[in-house]
């Protein structure tokens, strides 16, 4: 069988598991992006009944969610700091709106870095705890509608 | 002083006339006050700002600049050139904030 496949066949046999593996995370985005028909709108309330009803992946949206804070608070304080300085020194109006946009997006990622040690959200696989949540709202809102028609969960 | 260089956002855009120059004119003798020091390095204005009569300051001010693009004919090489540009721009940007983007969707989505 090895020798039918020649060199390349082969190779790729031999690596096709492990990229894979490696690109396991763009699953993520199919499951949320690339769904047939978008799943019904939900609000505030509704994750939070999540986190409350959720013991192992409650808490862990709820640290997701508090850490979108940090974000917006680090995307005001560097879009000021940047935008400030140049507001002080550039000659040109374009430098400035230029300037304070990449502030907000420095400012912006380094907030959440900051609430990835603050809030610990290294310990979790936040794409996993958003995605439990899609999946209880998914059975919650078209559970019924599913059974019926067996539709594929994607 | 005269040569008092602020930010743009500040000094409005475009704008051809300093008037600066005119507050600090000695109004005994009519000579500038400060115009003979030297302006500090990086500071100095454009022609088109300094002290010109009323009618001469229109056409200053409207004066083409130099690399007029509107009257070149566009050249092969040239549009290669900005395209390549624009293009490697544009290529750069949508790299670079791939991964800022999904970064940012995870924590922002639910």
């Amino acid at each position: 069988m090895a020798d039918e496949m020649g060199f390349l066949r082969r190779h790729f046999e031999d690596v096709k598991e492990h990229w894979r593996s490696n690109f396991s995370y763009l699953d993520y985005y199919k499951k949320t992006l690339g769904r047939r028909e978008p799943l019904p709108k939900w609000n505030d309330a509704d994750v939070e009944e999540f986190i409350a009803s959720d013991p192992v992946y409650g808490p862990q949206l709820k640290a997701l969610r508090e850490s979108k804070k940090y974000g917006i608070a680090g995307a005001l304080l560097g879009a000021a700091h940047l935008g400030g300085i140049s507001w002080k020194y550039s000659k040109s109006p374009h430098g400035f709106v230029f300037a304070t946009g990449f502030g907000a997006l420095c400012g912006g990622v380094f907030g959440l870095e900051v609430a990835e040690h603050v809030k610990q959200l290294y310990k979790f696989d936040k794409q996993a705890a958003n995605l439990r949540f899609l999946y209880w709202w998914e059975d919650k809102t078209l559970g019924s509608q599913q059974l019926s028609s067996s539709a594929p969960r994607n | 002083m005269a040569f008092e260089s602020k930010p743009a956002a500040s000094r409005g855009f475009l704008s051809g006339t300093s008037f600066d120059l005119l507050r600090n004119r000695n109004s005994v003798t009519g000579s500038l006050g400060s115009q003979t020091s030297v302006p500090p390095l990086g500071c100095r204005p454009l022609h088109a700002s300094s002290i010109l009569s009323e009618s001469a300051k229109g056409i200053t001010s409207n004066r083409p600049l130099s690399p007029n693009l509107i009257l070149k004919k566009p050249q092969l090489s040239a549009t290669y050139s900005i395209s390549h540009r624009i293009f490697g721009a544009a290529l750069g940007t949508a790299i670079l904030i791939t991964p800022i983007i999904m970064k940012f969707s995870v924590v922002y989505d639910v």
